[in-house]
């Protein structure tokens, strides 16, 4: 197949081609309420040829890469026929050549089927087993990926990955009173990853039923300590998504907002996104575009210090790459993408910063996040009300929202803990959802967020 | 592709040695995105992609597995029967034969079109709106795909179909007096859709109303969404009536089939027979012909949508609702969502608020409990009315509330006119007393 590539690639009639190639095994357990809904095992090959020519690109995917040549070509053809005149370089890269293998004391693909479908069976009947739960989901999964990249300029890799996890959920109903709580694990560091969380599953079972009895607070502005994972979610969808150079470098004025050396909030605000991590969702030796992964700043100090670039981005803007061009499979090209995103912890205790809250909100993890530009909303999975420095009772449907420049310089106390979370999900881009990342940091507190509610 | 010429029939007949009931959905696609960002074509793509689904029975239980490594198809086999050990027990037949459904879902224009048609598209709408608003930064997304599906069964059914569709997303960004401004235009069709003039003019009068931020307090005010906006409500909807949503017991809907729950100016139905419905389709995805099914009648819920194996599993019979892609076994969906109009104008319902908001984009749609109807949306693009006029833009405030409740008490109006948004065809609705947060004073 190397020389395949190879071969293909001296057919490439434009500044720049790559070829990726692809094998994906998939293995899934799901469970939905007291049916299996899913259980098995899928491949899925497959690759895609990237052309480049003054400023345009072609793509073709494939599942057969059997015309590899022939993809080469056309990929060239769709390339110049957009590129021209106004083109520039790609950022330059020193060509890698290296083999990535993976090699896991506990590989999930040694575990039998059997005693997969026996773990989520008995973390969905924990679920289960409580009496005013209606329905449950819980799912395991586990993806072994082998990619290939190869490119014009003589980057040869080949990088191996396992991701393992599972996610868990419970519905409470009472009348047309229906609530949910969820928890996660996941990563690259195999099997274990998934043992022992029959604690958690129970804990989140438990608040499903409390939540029926929460109310909604009160619309309006409130102090908010947010947990890590809700802090995560902040970090990565309010600011992160701001700070991919792909949303910037062909608009002078977000040029203008994401200036370099401008101050986005206190000194003690440090935000980090850090492929390099191991272990993680989110962690990858190399991008897609053959780039090293590495820790990049993107607030150091309260000051905006970099942004996440691909070889496009960062040649237009004329920065250093970051390994950052991901793509979540051959069936797309790679675009400026997070990887471990998170807030750096600091020294307030999670104890002084419910204290120091006369008035306030705790909100922990997300239901869903999202965001238009520099607006962002949020629904926390859950919270409590926080009265006089303690905490109180529990509140249902606190939806977040607010300008996420005006938020960052709010968040005025950061936590002494750190919590990263991949889950089994993760990021949606340019109709390429779920990437795996994740995200975290400390709990934090900010003033003066807009709650919906009542 | 001749190679994959017998390919359903000579997976479905390796699998038939094993199993005592099979079926292979077989997948050829080709989809060409055209892409522009900040005003310039980007680039030009081409994905092809081809995939088998087994689906299998045996010992009374069901399972899967899929692949588009079609070298490897005795694995395909070999992986279904492992997923049967632990599968769902079967609660259905295979059909045997399969009645179509007449409806056009192939489009020779969209079939023939090259990426030119859609280049050239993209940049005259692009002027177009530049000419209008010339700082405006537009990204353009224009696609044409065609899937030719097969499907055969062990009971003899064998199926197969080409359909085509057409998408297109038009989003443009300027920075206004109230910062950033993002308006978006989107439509999906089978047969040929491109961003054309009418488009462009929507966009530029969004942008023209929204000169001006006007503030907004935290009050109950009456709300006029927008068609386009509606579906992030509709989604509540769609998930209610799902038979497996149902199934489960989480449906808020479970045992009130018969029972008035809105307003009976509401009557929604599921059309997957709509000729060039982006949902539309002869068959389900299972083989059964596809039909028009009443979700709710006058506000009074008729019943819930079903694929084979929800249907036995409750002793329904199938709706003709099956979904899927090679990748998946079938589960119950909505295809085309149509909600019928009412009497108004909505040019009219605006100039009859007296205070009010009308909103064209929200943020944040499905985070809510929105399975129970809660929705808590923050407002993208949307605008204060006030004795019948437009007066500005409302920023960084929240619109909240249940859905059913809304439907059911505070419904005011259905707009005569109605859009599609993705596949969902809607009026604007005006309900009244809405709660509204703002975050500014």
């Amino acid at each position: 197949m190397d020389a395949k590539i190879r071969k293909a690639l001296k057919q490439a009639t434009c500044e720049y081609a790559e070829v990726r190639l692809e094998e994906a095994t998939r293995t899934a357990v799901t469970y939905m309420g007291k049916e299996l809904e899913t259980i098995g095992t899928a491949d899925d090959v497959g690759g895609n040829v990237r052309a480049y020519h003054q400023g345009g690109w072609g793509f073709v995917s494939f599942n057969d890469a059997k015309d590899l040549s022939g993809y080469v070509r056309e990929a060239c053809r769709q390339a110049k026929l957009v590129g021209g005149g106004n083109g520039f370089p790609l950022a330059e890269v020193k060509p890698i050549q290296d083999e990535v293998w993976v090699s896991l004391p506990d590989d999930p693909r040694k575990v039998d089927l059997a005693e997969k479908e026996k773990l989520m069976r008995r973390y969905n009947d924990l679920i289960l087993g409580h009496p005013k739960i209606q329905t449950s989901a819980t799912r395991y999964e586990d993806v072994f990926m082998r990619r290939t990249f190869a490119n014009t300029q003589g980057a040869f890799i080949v990088e191996e990955r396992i991701y393992c996890g599972t996610a868990y959920s419970a519905t409470a109903k009472e009348g047309t009173n229906v609530q949910f709580s969820f928890g996660r694990a996941g990563g690259t560091r195999g099997w274990k990853t998934v043992l022992g969380w029959e604690a958690e599953v129970e804990k989140i079972t438990k608040e499903a039923v409390d939540l029926l009895k929460a109310e909604k607070p009160e619309a309006g502005t409130y102090t908010v300590i947010a947990d890590p994972s809700l802090g995560g979610v902040f970090a990565h969808e309010a600011f992160g998504h701001l700070s991919e150079a792909d949303f910037i470098y062909q608009n002078e004025r977000f040029k203008e907002i994401m200036t370099l050396g401008k101050r986005f909030g206190v000194d003690s605000l440090s935000i980090v996104d850090d492929g390099s991590i191991p272990g993680e969702r989110g962690s990858l030796r190399y991008d897609d575009e053959g780039v090293p992964t590495r820790k990049n700043y993107l607030i150091k100090d309260g000051i905006l210090v970099g942004r996440l670039h691909n070889r496009e981005t960062a040649g237009k803007m004329e920065e250093k790459v970051t390994g950052n061009a991901r793509a979540i499979s051959f069936r797309h090209a790679p675009i400026v993408r997070m990887t471990n995103t998170y807030i750096e912890p600091r020294n307030w205790t999670f104890e002084k910063l419910i204290q120091d809250t006369d008035h306030g909100i705790y909100a922990i993890d997300a239901l869903g996040g999202n965001t238009e530009l520099e607006m962002f909303t949020f629904s926390a999975a859950k919270a409590y009300l926080i009265q006089d420095g303690k905490l109180g009772p529990m509140v249902r449907d606190v939806i977040l929202s607010g300008n996420v420049f005006e938020t960052m310089k709010a968040i005025d106390a950061i936590g002494n803990d750190f919590h990263l979370d991949g889950g089994l999900g993760g990021c949606g881009k340019g109709g390429q959802v779920p990437l795996p990342v994740s995200d975290g940091g400390p709990h934090i507190r900010i003033r003066n967020v807009v709650i919906g509610g009542k | 592709m001749n190679t994959t010429k017998n390919m359903p029939e000579r997976i479905l007949s390796l699998a038939k040695r094993e199993a005592e009931a099979c079926e292979v959905l077989f997948v050829e696609m080709e989809e060409s995105p055209v892409k522009f960002q900040a005003n310039r074509l980007h680039s030009l793509e081409t994905k092809y992609t081809s995939g088998a689904g087994l689906r299998i029975v045996k010992d009374g239980r069901i399972g899967f597995s899929c692949t588009t490594d079609l070298s490897k198809l005795k694995e395909l086999v070999v992986n279904s029967m492992a997923s049967a050990k632990y599968g769902q027990e079967a609660k259905f037949t295979f059909p045997k034969k399969a009645e179509k459904a007449a409806v056009e879902v192939l489009s020779p224009e969209v079939k023939e079109a090259r990426p030119e048609t859609f280049v050239e598209a993209g940049r005259k709408s692009i002027a177009g709106l530049l000419a209008e608003v010339p700082e405006m930064k537009c990204d353009v997304r224009l696609t044409r795909s065609m899937a030719r599906i097969r499907l055969v069964n062990s009971a003899g059914l064998e199926v197969g179909i080409t359909r085509t569709l057409s998408h297109f997303d038009f989003s443009g960004l300027v920075i206004g007096p109230g910062g950033l401004l993002w308006v978006y235009e989107g439509k999906s069709s089978r047969k040929l859709v491109l961003p054309g003039k009418k488009a462009v003019s929507k966009l530029a009068e969004q942008v023209r109303l929204a000169q001006k931020v006007v503030p907004l307090s935290n009050k109950p005010l009456p709300v006029l969404f927008a068609p386009e906006v509606m579906p992030n409500l509709w989604h509540a909807i769609v998930m209610g009536v799902n038979g497996k949503t149902a199934q489960k017991g989480a449906s808020p809907l479970v045992g009130k089939v018969g029972e008035r729950l809105l307003d009976e100016r509401v009557t929604i139905t599921d059309d997957p027979t709509l000729d060039w419905g982006p949902g539309s389709s002869p068959w389900d995805d299972e083989g059964v012909k596809s039909r028009k099914n009443v979700l709710f009648e006058k506000g009074v819920l008729q019943g819930f949508l079903y694929d084979l194996q929800t249907a036995g599993m409750v002793g329904a019979k199938s709706t003709g609702s099956a979904r899927r892609s090679f990748s998946s076994l079938p589960y119950p969906s909505v295809t085309n969502l149509v909600v019928k109009p009412g009497g108004d104008k909505l040019q009219d319902l605006v100039k009859g608020m007296k205070e009010g908001l009308l909103i064209y984009g929200v943020i944040g749609g499905g985070q809510s409990n929105l399975l129970a109807g809660d929705f808590s949306l923050n407002i993208g693009l949307g605008y204060k009315v006030e004795n019948g006029r437009i007066t500005g833009r409302v920023k960084d405030a929240m619109v909240s509330g249940n859905l059913y409740a809304l439907l059911k008490n505070n419904l005011v109006a259905l707009s005569r006119e109605t859009e599609w948004a993705g596949n969902i065809k809607t009026p604007a609705v005006l309900f009244r007393d809405v709660s509204v947060a703002s975050g500014k004073k």
